[in-house]
C-alpha cells in the first residue's frame, strides 16, 4: 500500500520538510523500512510512529546517497507540528544557536 | 518592510538577501563622480553619502571603475552596504540589523565591520533616506554556507546533519574558504582561507587570450568572451580546481567526510572538475549561499 505524501501529512500531522516531502514523493526512493513504518502508522497513528517516520527520514536523507548533485536548502513552512517535534525543533534550533555564537568567534587561518 | 539583510561584499559582487524575494546581486565596485562627468543611463545605480556621488555596481563597472582588492577599504564596505540596504528596502527608510561575512583568516577586520552600526543618512536615486543599523553580525564565509542548509528563513532547523562531518568548499572571486563542521560545531583546525579565487582562472584565461588570440580584453568584456570561448576558460577552472584540492589534501582527508559542499560564485563553474575527484554537492544557488546563510543565522540569533 502506498501513501501519498499528501494524506500522510493530513492524517498523520507529520511535519515535513521540502526535501523530505520531494523525497516521499518519488516512490522509487522508498525503501522497504519506510513503507513498512507508513503502513504501520496509517492502521495506527500514534507519536511513536511520527517519530520514527521523522528519524528514519532524516538518515536516508543525511546518510543515504543523494543523487542528485545538487542539495536544496530551502525549505516549506510546517504544514503541522506536534508536541514533541516542537520540542526536538527547539532542542536543535538552541544548538543551531550555540553552534552559530562559538562559530562567531572565528579562529581560522 | 525588511528589517534584517543579509549581505556578502564579496569581490566580484555584492549579493544581498532580505528573505523570500529579496534578492539580488550587483557588480563589486564604486565610482566618484561629479554631476558633469558624464551622462546616467540608470539613476538607481547613484548613491551620495557624506556629501559625495557614486555610481554603484553595473554603472559603475561599465563606466571603468576599478574594484578595489583592498580587504581594509572601509569605503568599498559601507558604500556597498549601504546600497544594498536602500535597495533591499525598495528605497524606504530601514532600522534594523545587518550580517556581513568575513574570511576565516580575516578576523582582524571584524571590529571594523561591527563598528558599521549607527545611523546613517543617504540619497538613493536622489531620495534622502534615514538608515539605522542597530546591529552588525559578523560570521565567517562558508561557514555560513552549512547554516544556509539547515536553517529555514525564520533561522529554525529543517535539515540537520547530526553526528555527521560536514565540510563545506567556498569559492568566491578573490577569496577561497574551506570549513568543516563536526556535528554542528566549526572545527577551527580543519578550516582555512586563502586568498585566491576564481579570478585566478579568470586572470589566466586572459593571459591566454592575450598570447593565442592577440586580444586585450577589458575586465567588463569578460563575460562574453568567457562564453564565446568555454572550453579554453574551462580548463583553466579545471587547473584551479585542481591546485584547491592540492592545498586542501594537506589538512582534510576527503575520505573522512560525510558530506562536501561546494558554495560561492565560482562553485557552478568548479563543481564537475571536484566532482572528478570525490563526491561534492553543489549548493543550490550558491552564490547566494552565504547571504542567504548570513539572514538565516541573523534571525535564530535574534531568535535567542
Amino acid at each position: 500500500m502506498w501513501t501519498k505524501p499528501e494524506k500522510l501529512v493530513k492524517t498523520l500531522s507529520v511535519r515535513l520538510t521540502q526535501s523530505e516531502y520531494d523525497f516521499l514523493k518519488d516512490k522509487e526512493n522508498m525503501n522497504d523500512y519506510l513503507r513498512y513504518l507508513l503502513q504501520a502508522s496509517m492502521q495506527k497513528p500514534n507519536d511513536a510512529a511520527k517519530v520514527m517516520i521523522r528519524t528514519e527520514l532524516r538518515r536516508l536523507l543525511n546518510i543515504g546517497d543523494l543523487n542528485s548533485p545538487t542539495f536544496s536548502s530551502t525549505s516549506e513552512p510546517s504544514l503541522a507540528i506536534d508536541i514533541e517535534q516542537k520540542k526536538e525543533i527547539r532542542e536543535e534550533d538552541e544548538k543551531a544557536n550555540r553552534g552559530i555564537k562559538s562559530m562567531m568567534d572565528f579562529q581560522g587561518s | 518592510m525588511v528589517n534584517l539583510v543579509g549581505i556578502d561584499v564579496g569581490y566580484g559582487f555584492c549579493k544581498v538577501y532580505g528573505g523570500i524575494g529579496k534578492q539580488f546581486k550587483f557588480s563589486a565596485g564604486y565610482l566618484e563622480y561629479d554631476n558633469d562627468d558624464f551622462s546616467l543611463g540608470d539613476k538607481k545605480e547613484v548613491l551620495e553619502f557624506e556629501g559625495k556621488k557614486y555610481l554603484m555596481g553595473e554603472e559603475a563597472v561599465s563606466q571603468g571603475c576599478v574594484v578595489s582588492h583592498n580587504p581594509n577599504d572601509r569605503l568599498r564596505h559601507i558604500l556597498s552596504i549601504l546600497y544594498s540596504i536602500a535597495r533591499v528596502n525598495d528605497g524606504e527608510d530601514f532600522e534594523g540589523d545587518i550580517v556581513l561575512g568575513l574570511p576565516l583568516s580575516d578576523k582582524a577586520n571584524k571590529i571594523t565591520l561591527e563598528q558599521m552600526s549607527g545611523s546613517y543618512s543617504i540619497f538613493f536615486n536622489e531620495k534622502e533616506i534615514k538608515i539605522t543599523i542597530n546591529k552588525v553580525f559578523v560570521l565567517p564565509q562558508g561557514g555560513a554556507c552549512y547554516y544556509d542548509l539547515i536553517l529555514d528563513d525564520n533561522g529554525k532547523v529543517v535539515n540537520n546533519f547530526n553526528g555527521k562531518q560536514i565540510s563545506i568548499i567556498d569559492i568566491g572571486e578573490k577569496t577561497c574558504d574551506f570549513v568543516s563542521f563536526l556535528d554542528g560545531k566549526l572545527i577551527n583546525k580543519d578550516s582555512k582561507s586563502q586568498l585566491f579565487g576564481i579570478d585566478k582562472a579568470k586572470q589566466t584565461f586572459l593571459d591566454v587570450l592575450l598570447k593565442t588570440k592577440k586580444v586585450n580584453v577589458k575586465f567588463s568584456e569578460l563575460p562574453r568572451y568567457i562564453h564565446n570561448n568555454k572550453a579554453e576558460y574551462l580548463k583553466e577552472v579545471k587547473k584551479l580546481t585542481n591546485e584547491i584540492i592540492a592545498y586542501i589534501s594537506h589538512y582534510w582527508q576527503f575520505d573522512n567526510y560525510d558530506k562536501i559542499f561546494i558554495s560561492g560564485g565560482g562553485g557552478v563553474d568548479t563543481v564537475p572538475f571536484f566532482q572528478a575527484n570525490f563526491n561534492a554537492y553543489l549548493i543550490e544557488d550558491s552564490q547566494f549561499s552565504n547571504a542567504r546563510g548570513y539572514y538565516k543565522c541573523g534571525q535564530n540569533l535574534r531568535n535567542s
